[in-house]
Order: structure tokens, then C-alpha cells, then sequence
């Protein structure tokens, strides 16, 4: 009998001996198995910021299927588990504890606006749960660094701020300067960052208007900044804002130059503002390709974008679903790099080995379209872009092109 | 110069509020219910406008068209609080008209999505016009005029029109309103049709300002709920000329101590209509009780 019960009990142990010493299975690892790895992705679905959220979501999507279709990342499918924060603080923690504890995903890919990532990272930190944000520019993201945190695609707040100011005093040659910008988290943070470099550079600030994200007249704005006389205004807000407040500045008589936020690079702003958007500046991020190329890269990955979506939301593909295609092959490699045993630490190794990487300009990944600008991270520094990123846009004909900038 | 844009621009924005406030009013004193879906009409009526304008109709066929929009949901609604929930107590009700409020935009996100849609001032198109030195769009006199017009139309009936004096007579006490033959659920039906009419022009008139969206009647609902109590939820006169109030004092204010201060503007109005004026700007102060 004795024997029986030490044969069985080593059976036993010796399975579970093998079970924690397969792939993928390490002991206390969620969301990992052999054949698949799940990934929560974090969207401002709904709200003012939807339209960057919709965008996103489809760059996501768009390039997990291609990995999927292509056997997956060292074999491991990829499923995507999408949660809707309405990019507001409450939103990002509900969609995040959701993901971490309710649908139990290996890691988060980041893809909500400024407030609801930024309200997030505490709770990450905390909980040491890897999370890759792509989209928010928040300084408040990588202001306490953490292993488990990577910022991608968006210029950070003090690169983007310098660049504007340069573009100001640079390229406008402007005298004086006027804001208006939105109670958004990128905006209220960039405003500290931006103001002092506008005085640095000799230009004067003579007027700074504020408003609600989502608010829906702006007759008082107007009037002061029409009042203040400047020579470019800098906007800031979401795209729907942006498709408000340029008409109606317009009507009410202001013709100093808008130079928008990043955030403004976006068909919905154009969409909004019709006519009037002619003439308005933003600078863009995520590409050196603008969206509006109809060759090379840009249009081949297009091309697919159509394909896999023949019935986009309204406003995509933009410059958001671009951000998410090329950040999700960086995260993939971060991945891949982990080899067969998939953890946290081991992912966050990989990403932090990565040097000016481009999905779709390696081996591994070459069916990708190389479109993102290069990524490198390394431990201490989880920035994954700069100012030398960046390229000044124009509207011109209801469409985005090129304009001299800082960057020719 | 910068006086008169700030105070048209109030003027405007003011008389929607004023609009979708006149709509709470009426329905308010005709059955008691604050309807937290008034702003929703005003979206109906928007995309209305909007189809309507894309077809190519008229000017004249787009404002009825966008009149009628929301006198139908106006109807629908109805319909809701006095049929399906007529067990319901009042503050069941008005929970209902929340719950409806979130089922439209809810409705209207899956099938628009929350990016706006552009919307074409009506009538005049994008113009400007040079009055006295000051630059002023003619979108927003539009708003103003329209907002007056049916303000004054609105008055007229209910002063001098049988049907007016009906749906009065109802508001003030339906039992012995029913008594001297008045038809009083018609009355009602047609007190919650001119409602979601006024509503539906109002959304034809800000949807140029601010493009078409799905939540665009939600972000007018409150400042109407405070245009309305300026009122002291009682007159149309009174209800006008306090949104057009609170639109003025909302944007001096925003042009004085910024924009991200407007909720504190607007909700500090209401506060302090509150303390100081529960009545209403131009009510009659009640009897303190002993």
C-alpha cells in the first residue's frame, strides 16, 4: 500500500513538476498559455475622444490579425480584449481593473486619451502589471519611472511643447502668442511645460483662454483672443473640440494663425471645421509617412486598412490607428523577444533590449508595414519618442499635407 | 467692440437654452415631470436638420421638417410617461425620462458614432455682419430672432388661443379643467408636442454652432434646467428672458475668468437663484408660512 501511495504521489508531483516547467504556464502567469496570449487594450471608446479611440481600436486590431494570420508570436495566438474607458479618470481605472482582474490579461496596451491613462498608472505601479501606453503624452505617465510602464507613439509633453514654441518663434516668426486649450490632461500639463518656453523665446503670452473638453460655445473666447491680437493661437483639445473651435474663432473674427496640438492632426478636426480649416497647423507624430501619401508604405498600409475594414467608423483610418499599428508591433517584439517562457519580466527585458526598432523592417516581423517612427527603450528610460519625431502639417484643399517646418 | 460680440454670443447661446428650457417648462407645469430627455429631443431635431439640409430641401421644409422630428418624439414620449408608466409615481417617471435620455444617445452613437457631423447655418449661411463696429454672424441673430419669434408665438397662445388657454387651464388643475369638458390627456399630448417641437427647432438652430452628436442635447440640458428656474419654471416670458440671461452672465464670465470656469459660473447662477430668488428672476415671492 505504501508503495502505491509514493508511486501516486510522485506521479502527481511529477506532473505538476512538468506543468510548471512548460512554456507559457510559469506558475502565478495570467493570461498565457501555449497556444495563446491574451492582451487587454484600453480605448476611449465613447465620449469626446471617440474618434481617437475608434482609430485605435482598428490599428489594433489590424495588425494583431496579421500576426495571427501569420502563425502568431512564437506560436502563441493573440487575443485581444478590448475595455471602453470614455477617456475619463474613472473610466481608465474601471477599464483597467477590469482587464487586470475580471478578463485577466497577460498585460494592457495603453490606448486611451491623457485623463484616463494618466488616472491609471498609480494603479499599475502599484499592482507591477506591465502596461505599454501608446497614445497619452501625459507627463504624469513616465513622471515616476517604473519597469512595468513604457510610453510609445506620442511625443512626450516636453518635447511636444518644445517643438511648438520653435515653430513659433522659428517658422511664424510670432511676436505674440495666445492660447486656448481644454480642461484635457495633455493640455492642462502642456500649458506649464509650454508657457515658460514661450517667454524663453522672447515671445509675448497676451492671452490665455481655457474651456471644457467637449463645451459647445466659444463667443467669450473669441472676443478675447480677438482682443488680444496675437499672431498665432495654439489649440489644444480632442478632435471634436477642434471641428468646434476653428469656425466659430473664425466668425468671430479672429485671423491669427492656429497651430494645433498633436492631438489636432486628425480628420475629425477637419471634418468639424470645415472650410475654415484651411490654413491650420498641427504637427504629427506617430509616422514620418503622412496619412495622406498615396505611395510607398502609407498607401500599402492603406490598402489593408481597407481591406480589413471595408465599413470603417467615420474618421478612419487616422493618425491614432496608425500609432496603434506600428506600437503594437513594438509591443509584439517585446513579446517575441521573451522567447518560449512568457512573463512580465522577461517581456519587459525584451522591450527594454529594443533599439531604434520598426515592425516590419526586421526578420521576424517582415510582413508588417514599416511605418511607425524607430522605438528604443532602455532600463531607466521608457520614453519611446522625441521631438526629432515630429512633422508640421498644414490643411490645405480639406486635407492634411506637409508644411515647412522644423522638419525640412 | 469685443461688448457686443460677448453679448450676441451670450444672446445666442442663451436662447437655446432658453428654448429647450421653454419646452421643460411646459411640460413641467402640465404634469409635474422635469424631462431629462428634453435634450435628446433637441438632438433629434439636429440630425433632422442635418439629413434634410444634405437632401437638398429647403429652408423652409428643413425647419418644419425639424419642428416635427421633435413634436413625433415629443409624442413618443408622451406616450411612454402616460401609458406605459402610468403606475408609476412622478419620481419614477422623471428617472424614466433619464433612462429614455441615455437609451437615444445610446441609439444615436451606434448608428452616428460620437464624431459631429457639420451642419450649415440656416437660413443665412456662414455670414458676418458689420453692426456698429462690431462683427457679428449672422448665424447667431438667427438663433436670437427665431428664439424670439416663437418666444412671442408661444406667449400669444397661450394668452389669447382656446388651444393655449386649454393646456393653461389644464396646467393649473387638470381635475377641474376636465370638468368644464376640456379634453385633458389631449391637452397634455399637446403640451409634450409643442415641447419637443420648440426642442427640435432649438437643435436645428445650435447644430451649426457645435456640429451634430450624440450627446450635444445633454451638454444644453442643465444650463436649460437653470434657464428654466430662472424662470421659476413658470412662464414662457420668464423662462426666455432668463436663458438669455444666463447665457449672457455665462460668457462674460468665461471671458472674464476663463473657460474652464463655466460650470461654476453656470451651477453658482443657479445657486444663487436658489437662495436668493427660489421663485424665479420674476415670480411672485410665496408666503413664508408660520
Amino acid at each position: 500500500m505504501k508503495v502505491f501511495i509514493r508511486a501516486l504521489l510522485s506521479g502527481v508531483l511529477f506532473v505538476l513538476g512538468m506543468a510548471a516547467g512548460s512554456p507559457g504556464l510559469a506558475a502565478g502567469v495570467q493570461g498565457a498559455s501555449p497556444g495563446s496570449i491574451d492582451i487587454g487594450v484600453q480605448v476611449s471608446l465613447t465620449g469626446p475622444a471617440s474618434s481617437i479611440g475608434q482609430g485605435f481600436k482598428a490599428g489594433t486590431q489590424l495588425a494583431a490579425d496579421e500576426i495571427n494570420a501569420h502563425g502568431g508570436i512564437n506560436g502563441r495566438k493573440i487575443h485581444l480584449v478590448f475595455e471602453d474607458d470614455a477617456g475619463t479618470a474613472a473610466g481608465g481605472i474601471l477599464a483597467v481593473r477590469r482587464l487586470m482582474e475580471q478578463d485577466g490579461v497577460f498585460a494592457i496596451f495603453g490606448g486611451g486619451v491623457s485623463t484616463s491613462t494618466a488616472s491609471v498608472i498609480p494603479l499599475v505601479q502599484q499592482s507591477q502589471f506591465l502596461y505599454y501606453d501608446s497614445l497619452a503624452s501625459d507627463p504624469r505617465v513616465l513622471e515616476h519611472y517604473s519597469p512595468y510602464v513604457f510610453s510609445g507613439a506620442t511625443v512626450v509633453r516636453a518635447d511636444v511643447t518644445s517643438y511648438l514654441a520653435d515653430v513659433m518663434k522659428q517658422d511664424f516668426k510670432a511676436k505674440r502668442v495666445a492660447t486656448l486649450t481644454s480642461d484635457e490632461g495633455y493640455c492642462t500639463s502642456g500649458m506649464t511645460l509650454l508657457k515658460p518656453k514661450i517667454v524663453a523665446r522672447g515671445m509675448d503670452l497676451v492671452s490665455e483662454q481655457t474651456f471644457q473638453s467637449g463645451d459647445i460655445d466659444f463667443s467669450a473666447q473669441g472676443a478675447a483672443l480677438k482682443a488680444a491680437k496675437p499672431d498665432v493661437i495654439y489649440l489644444c483639445g480632442v478632435p471634436a473640440d477642434g471641428g468646434r473651435m476653428i469656425p466659430q474663432l473664425r466668425r468671430d473674427g479672429v485671423t491669427a494663425k492656429f497651430l494645433g496640438d498633436p492631438a489636432l492632426a486628425d480628420p475629425v478636426t477637419i471634418e468639424g471645421a470645415g472650410k475654415v480649416a484651411n490654413g491650420f497647423y498641427a504637427p504629427y507624430e506617430v509616422s514620418k509617412d503622412w496619412l495622406g501619401e498615396t505611395s510607398g508604405a502609407m498607401a500599402e498600409w492603406k490598402a489593408r486598412f481597407a481591406k480589413a475594414f471595408p465599413h470603417p467608423a467615420p474618421g478612419t483610418p487616422n493618425s491614432f490607428s496608425l500609432a496603434a499599428y506600428s506600437d503594437f508591433f513594438v509591443f509584439a517584439e517585446g513579446i517575441r523577444r521573451a522567447g518560449s517562457e512568457v512573463t512580465p519580466d522577461r517581456v519587459i527585458a525584451g522591450l527594454d533590449s529594443l533599439r531604434n526598432f520598426v515592425g516590419g523592417k526586421t526578420a521576424a516581423w517582415s510582413y508588417a508595414v514599416p511605418i511607425g517612427t524607430p522605438r528604443t527603450f532602455k532600463k531607466g528610460d521608457h520614453k519611446g519618442s522625441g521631438e526629432r519625431d515630429m512633422t508640421l502639417l498644414i490643411v490645405r484643399d480639406g486635407a492634411f499635407a506637409r508644411a515647412k517646418g522644423l522638419q525640412m | 467692440m469685443t461688448v457686443a460680440g460677448i453679448v450676441v454670443g451670450g444672446l445666442a447661446i442663451g436662447a437655446v437654452y432658453a428654448l429647450v428650457a421653454i419646452g421643460l417648462t411646459l411640460i413641467f407645469r402640465a404634469t409635474g415631470i422635469v424631462n431629462f430627455a428634453q435634450g435628446e429631443l433637441l438632438m433629434i431635431g439636429a440630425y433632422t436638420y442635418v439629413f434634410l439640409h444634405g437632401a437638398g430641401a429647403p429652408p423652409a421644409v428643413q425647419l418644419v421638417g425639424s419642428a416635427c422630428a421633435g413634436m413625433i418624439a415629443g409624442l413618443v414620449l408622451f406616450g411612454v410617461t402616460h401609458f406605459l408608466l402610468r403606475r408609476a409615481t412622478e419620481v419614477v417617471v422623471i428617472i424614466g425620462t433619464l433612462a429614455i435620455s441615455i437609451l437615444l444617445q445610446a441609439a444615436a452613437r451606434l448608428e452616428f458614432t460620437d464624431n459631429p457631423m457639420r451642419a450649415v447655418p440656416w437660413l443665412l449661411g456662414n455670414r458676418n455682419l458689420a453692426l456698429a463696429g462690431a462683427v457679428i454672424s449672422t448665424n447667431s441673430l438667427t438663433i436670437v430672432v427665431a428664439t424670439l419669434v416663437i418666444g412671442g408665438a408661444l406667449i400669444l397662445l397661450f394668452r389669447h388661443a382656446l388651444l393655449g388657454k386649454a393646456m393653461r387651464a389644464v396646467a393649473e388643475d387638470p381635475y377641474r379643467a376636465g370638468l368644464t369638458g376640456i379634453p385633458v390627456r389631449a391637452m397634455l399630448a399637446a403640451t409634450w408636442v409643442a415641447g419637443g417641437g420648440v426642442a427640435g427647432v432649438a437643435g436645428l438652430l445650435l447644430s451649426p454652432v457645435t456640429g451634430v452628436f450624440p450627446s450635444m442635447g445633454a451638454q444644453v440640458l442643465f444650463p436649460a434646467l437653470i434657464a428654466a428656474a430662472l424662470g421659476g419654471f413658470e412662464s414662457v416670458e420668464g423662462v426666455l428672458l432668463g436663458g438669455l440671461v444666463l447665457g449672457v452672465v455665462q460668457t462674460v464670465g468665461i471671458f472674464l475668468v476663463g473657460g474652464v470656469f463655466r460650470d461654476m459660473i453656470t451651477f453658482g447662477v443657479l445657486l444663487a437663484v436658489l437662495m436668493w430668488r427660489p421663485q424665479g428672476l420674476f415670480g411672485a415671492r410665496p408666503e413664508r408660512a408660520h
